[in-house]
């Protein structure tokens, strides 16, 4: 055996006892070091982390778990002595091998998702596949009953695991007694005949349902992919129930897919408007929960503020108040004199952390992106700690590369917009994006592509004579969705500013090279525009008058959220500009807790009404 | 009669000397704008008088502009005008008066305001970013806006060393070298880095002093009305930060103090209540209001509009003329974070002052017109009654706009607070 085999394997024997004896967070690398007399220096020069060297003594272990289990599983006979010879296989194990497996399950969510996956391969081809093959040929040569191979095979090894408890070792005397405990409850059941067969039509109904063919890892593992979605409601229905239900969850003031997700361990980074590099808060496998206030009555939030103050301020923080919304660390930005108060104020009032991000103010000079790309840094260091998952650099280049796909499908919804608006409604394409900052990104992915070729392909909606508009107004605080309807109603609405920070980035980031550098520089580069941005290089009015010229719009709809000083001002650069171009425009404001939209609808009707006769 | 003839010297010459350098720096701003000379407009929380001062240009504060029309009584006229033009009643009433004011063509009650050749602002106010792309659209002169990182989280303050730290004082260096450069642009003239030591020297002293001032106000009785005699100082600090005007101003006016505190002369002849004042002043009734206080013998021993409109400067950092750049930006920093700090996380300033000033009560003065301020002040004060026991009043109007100020309403209010005060006071004597 050479040195470095020794050293190695000293390593992994340590590793293997400490992380069975403490947690993972416990563990430390100063720890293993010491443990396997070797210098940290060495321990680095194999492993470049804790997370890496705990992936390597997985991966070690469950190749040779697989490799003694399929010895088992190719040995010939029924499928009852198959699952024996497997089962005792597992039992023979010596007591460190067989704990190590249970390690999968306790430690998978303080893994990176690329960490996570590898692992959940490995176990899935280590002990499920091999238990589902051989159920598998049992259905097919009739010694068991149908059902569904998979759902047997989790309900198997979970049987399995059972006995490897204390309790077990106190009920169960030997490892004969466990092992025929194991394969009679599995295929006889604990009730009696009846029962079973109750169990067993169950079993079948479940194998009867359609199922993702994609689904890799045992339910008992939970991760962040489509397959244990927060929001299922919409899936397996046609377009206006997926619509349907699109809506209802925009407007569930319960927000039901926030406490999906923290029952299933993890942690919600919630940020105020508008941009958020969102990628960094997934990379380190939080929900990143864009906070934008709703259409809730600010019964505790009102005493914290004064009254001069726009309606998104109060109803965002009553949201966490009145315990709708839980969340591990809230994040807010300068992008308005009110808002950069909301760290302070959330700080004086919950305990997790409560930061500002300061997103430049100056993206002109030379030295911002490095700025940039430290402050992201930064928030990068407490989003580690606040989840206790480590930003790999993998984990973060896959984050943005799902975020780019997600951004471009983003803009293909806008695309429809703006080609042939009468196939989505304005509310309808709103809460497509509004959803966006309420579920991971994965689903929102899989929603969009499902939905964009459905409502492509929609026969039953027409062009109708309507005047297209662009709706400027809508970066921060968010008009009601009736409001957006009423719009909808009597124009077509082919490009917008709402909820603009999940749209701000334009292109896609590189998934290569310095990350954090990458995302600082798509900030400043490859972004839309805002009130709420100061560039030199992109005066508001002109950039109105170019998503204007691009959209092919005839009018603007030029709106501000009552009390929003950069809206409102804003407003007055737009008009004069507008008017110089001899483009027509609507002024109004309005507020998120609006309820009554008649005088408005009136309005807008007469202004719609006067440009398609003029 | 030797000590009465330097009472008299002495005692009030900070406001009557103030009042003299006002009168001569709206003069002299008059004489720029006859010329149509170069100048720059800024603001008060990081005006860089450090850096446009070494390149001679004149300093224009549109705040301080637009503050003298409400304590002139004629705000309203700017208001309305901007309003017709098209700005909201719900916006910074600052900014609308400048405006009219710039619609007039630099019309202004206390003389001729030039127009501007550059702006050159912090982000301590998101306001004064959207301010300056009015002139930029109006004027077409270069803006700069001088970026300057403030606290993440509450109760986390990095110093010099820390990695975030020192991204951020690298950041303002690197920003602060790039408005050297535009200075030279816009005045022709080259960087003379000796200049900027003299101008920094000047600065430094008025620091001190101004820092000096401040502490001096924890003597009983105090020496001067922070709501009132505070402004005056302030407005000099600003306009005169960096010049030797400045300097001697201040240092005069730390000499009127310290005489005060020696021989006893309070601002109020019996001073009963110590007050700590937080937000920004009431100027429509700007004199009115403060009389509603020391009517009942109150006065106010410190306040956070002093330290926030001074720029932080307040804190009394020495910049280090051996590596000035450096050391501007690393002061810039520090004074602009804490003048931010003075506004959104002021509770623990405020607990700190309620010890070391021996005040009585708290007065918030939230105002419609100016949201950096008054946004947290609620939450600020629930707060600080949570740590503390200690009487506060919260009263709500504005800085600019008499629509929303109710004189007889507040006045009102305060008689309440002031009752409650005493009685309070009465009962302690009573169980003492």
């Amino acid at each position: 055996m050479g040195k470095k085999e020794t050293t190695v394997n000293k390593v992994m024997e340590t590793a293997q006892q400490l992380f069975l004896d403490g947690s993972y967070a416990d563990v430390t690398m100063d720890q293993i070091a010491a443990g396997a007399d070797v210098t940290k220096g060495a321990l680095y020069h194999h492993y470049s982390s804790k997370e890496d060297l705990y992936l390597a003594m997985m991966i070690s272990d469950l190749k040779e778990k697989k490799a003694l289990f399929s010895t088992a599983v190719d040995l010939k006979g029924s499928c009852q002595e198959r699952l024996r010879n497997l089962t005792e296989a597992f039992l023979m194990l010596p007591p460190k091998k067989r704990l190590l497996i249970k390690l999968v399950r306790r430690n998978i969510n303080t893994l990176g998702i690329p960490t996570r996956n590898q692992l959940i391969n490995a176990y899935q081809e280590a002990l499920p596949n091999q238990v589902q093959s051989i159920i598998e040929d049992g259905i097919a040569s009739k010694e068991l009953k149908p059902g569904d191979p998979r759902l047997l095979a989790w309900s198997f090894i979970a049987l399995v695991e059972t006995v490897l408890s204390l309790h077990a070792d106190r009920i169960l005397n030997g490892k004969e007694s466990k092992l025929e405990f194991v394969l009679n409850l599995f295929l006889n059941g604990a009730c009696d005949q009846k029962a079973t067969e109750a169990v067993t039509d169950l079993l079948q109904d479940l194998a009867a349902t359609p199922t993702e063919d994609d689904i890799v890892i045992p339910s008992a593992v939970p991760t962040r992919s489509v397959d244990d979605p927060v929001f299922p409601e919409w899936q397996g229905k046609d377009l206006d129930d997926i619509l349907l239900e699109c809506r209802d969850l925009v407007e569930n003031d319960t927000y039901p897919t926030l406490s999906r997700w923290r029952e299933s361990g993890r942690k919600i980074l919630g940020h105020f408007q508008v941009y958020f590099p969102e990628e960094i808060a997934h990379a380190a496998d939080m929900l990143p929960f864009k906070v934008r206030g709703g259409t809730v009555e600010p019964t505790h939030a009102d005493s914290r503020f004064g009254s001069y103050l726009c309606s998104i301020l109060k109803t965002s923080m009553e949201l966490v108040l009145s315990d709708r919304v839980k969340l591990d660390m809230f994040v807010t930005h300068p992008i308005c004199d009110a808002a950069r108060n909301l760290a302070a104020v959330w700080g004086r009032n919950f305990d997790y952390p409560c930061q500002i991000l300061y997103l430049p103010q100056n993206a002109n000079s030379g030295y911002t992106a490095t700025y940039l790309q430290g402050e992201y840094d930064r928030l990068q260091s407490t989003v580690e700690e606040i989840s206790g998952n480590r930003v790999t650099q993998e984990a973060l280049s896959q984050s943005i590369a799902l975020f780019n796909r997600n951004r471009a499908l983003l803009r293909e919804l806008y695309e429809i917009k703006r080609d042939t608006p009468w196939l989505i409604s304005a509310e309808d394409a709103y809460c497509l994006v509004a959803i966006s900052g309420l579920i991971p990104k994965e689903e929102h992915n899989l929603l969009l592509e499902t939905v964009l070729p459905m409502i492509r392909s929609r026969t039953d909606a027409k062009k109708e004579d309507r005047i297209r508009i662009v709706f400027e107004g809508g970066f921060c605080e968010q008009p009601p969705l009736d409001l957006i309807r009423m719009v909808g109603q009597t124009c077509y609405v082919v490009d917008d500013d709402l909820l603009i920070g999940l749209r701000w980035i334009l292109e896609d980031i590189s998934t290569e090279g310095d990350l954090l550098h990458n995302l600082a520089d798509a900030y400043l580069e490859k972004s839309s525009y805002s009130p709420v941005q100061h560039d030199l290089r992109k005066p508001k009015e002109k950039m109105l008058q170019q998503r204007v010229e691009q959209s092919g719009a005839e009018a603007v709809i030029l709106t501000a959220a009552k009390m929003c000083e950069p809206g409102l001002e804003e407003q007055v650069a737009y008009t004069h500009t507008l008017d110089k171009d001899g483009t027509a425009y609507f002024v109004s404001e309005f507020e998120e807790n609006m309820t009554s939209f008649d005088h408005l609808g009136l309005q807008l009707e007469t202004f719609m009404e006067n440009l398609l006769f003029s | 009669m030797a000590d009465q003839t330097k009472s008299k010297e002495i005692v009030g010459r900070g406001a009557r000397d103030g009042a003299e350098l006002f009168r001569e720096w709206f003069s002299s701003l008059s004489d720029v704008a006859e010329k149509d000379g170069k100048n720059a407009y800024v603001f008060v929380m990081g005006s860089m008088n450090e850096i446009l001062k070494s390149f001679d240009l004149p300093v224009v504060f549109p705040e301080i502009n637009s503050l003298q029309t409400a304590v002139r009584k004629v705000a309203h006229e700017f208001l309305d005008e901007a309003e017709d033009y098209g700005y909201s009643p719900d916006i910074c009433g600052y900014v609308k008066a400048d405006v009219a004011v710039q619609l007039r063509g630099g019309d202004h009650p206390m003389g001729q305001i030039p127009k501007p050749s550059m702006a050159v602002y912090t982000n301590a106010c998101n306001t004064y970013i959207k301010w300056a792309e009015i002139w930029e659209r109006m004027y077409d002169i270069p803006i700069f806006t001088l970026d300057v990182p403030g606290t993440r989280q509450g109760g986390v303050v990095t110093s010099r060393g820390e990695r975030s730290f020192e991204n951020d004082r690298s950041y303002v260096e690197a920003q602060l070298r790039e408005l050297i450069t535009l200075c030279e642009e816009v005045t022709g003239k080259k960087f003379d880095i000796d200049k900027l030591r003299e101008v920094l020297g000047h600065a430094n002293d008025v620091s001190t002093s101004w820092s000096r001032v401040l502490e001096l106000n924890s003597n009983t009785p105090s020496v001067f009305n922070a709501l009132t005699d505070g402004t005056i100082y302030l407005g000099v600090a600003n306009g005169f930060r960096g010049t030797a005007a400045g300097s001697t101003y201040f240092k005069n006016l730390v000499e009127e103090m310290e005489y005060k505190v020696k021989h006893r002369i309070g601002t109020l002849t019996d001073e009963q209540h110590r007050l700590l004042f937080v937000g920004v002043p009431c100027y429509p009734i700007f004199r009115r209001f403060n009389e509603i206080f020391t009517e009942w013998k109150g006065t106010f021993v410190n306040s956070t509009y002093l330290w926030f409109a001074s720029g932080g400067t307040n804190r009394g950092f020495q910049y280090d003329l051996n590596l000035p750049i450096e050391s501007l930006a690393e002061g810039v920093l520090l004074s602009v974070r804490d003048a931010m700090d003075s506004m959104f996380h002021q509770s623990m300033m405020v607990e700190e002052m309620l010890r070391d000033m021996n005040v009585d009560g708290v007065v918030y003065h939230p105002i419609k017109s100016c949201r950096t301020v008054s946004t947290g002040l609620a939450d600020s004060r629930r707060y600080l009654m949570e740590q503390c026991d200690v009487p506060s009043l919260f009263i709500e109007s504005d800085m600019m706009d008499k629509r929303v100020v109710s004189e007889a309403q507040m006045k009102n209010r305060i008689d309440a607070f002031f009752e409650g005060l005493e009685t309070r006071r009465s009962q302690q004597s009573a169980v003492a």
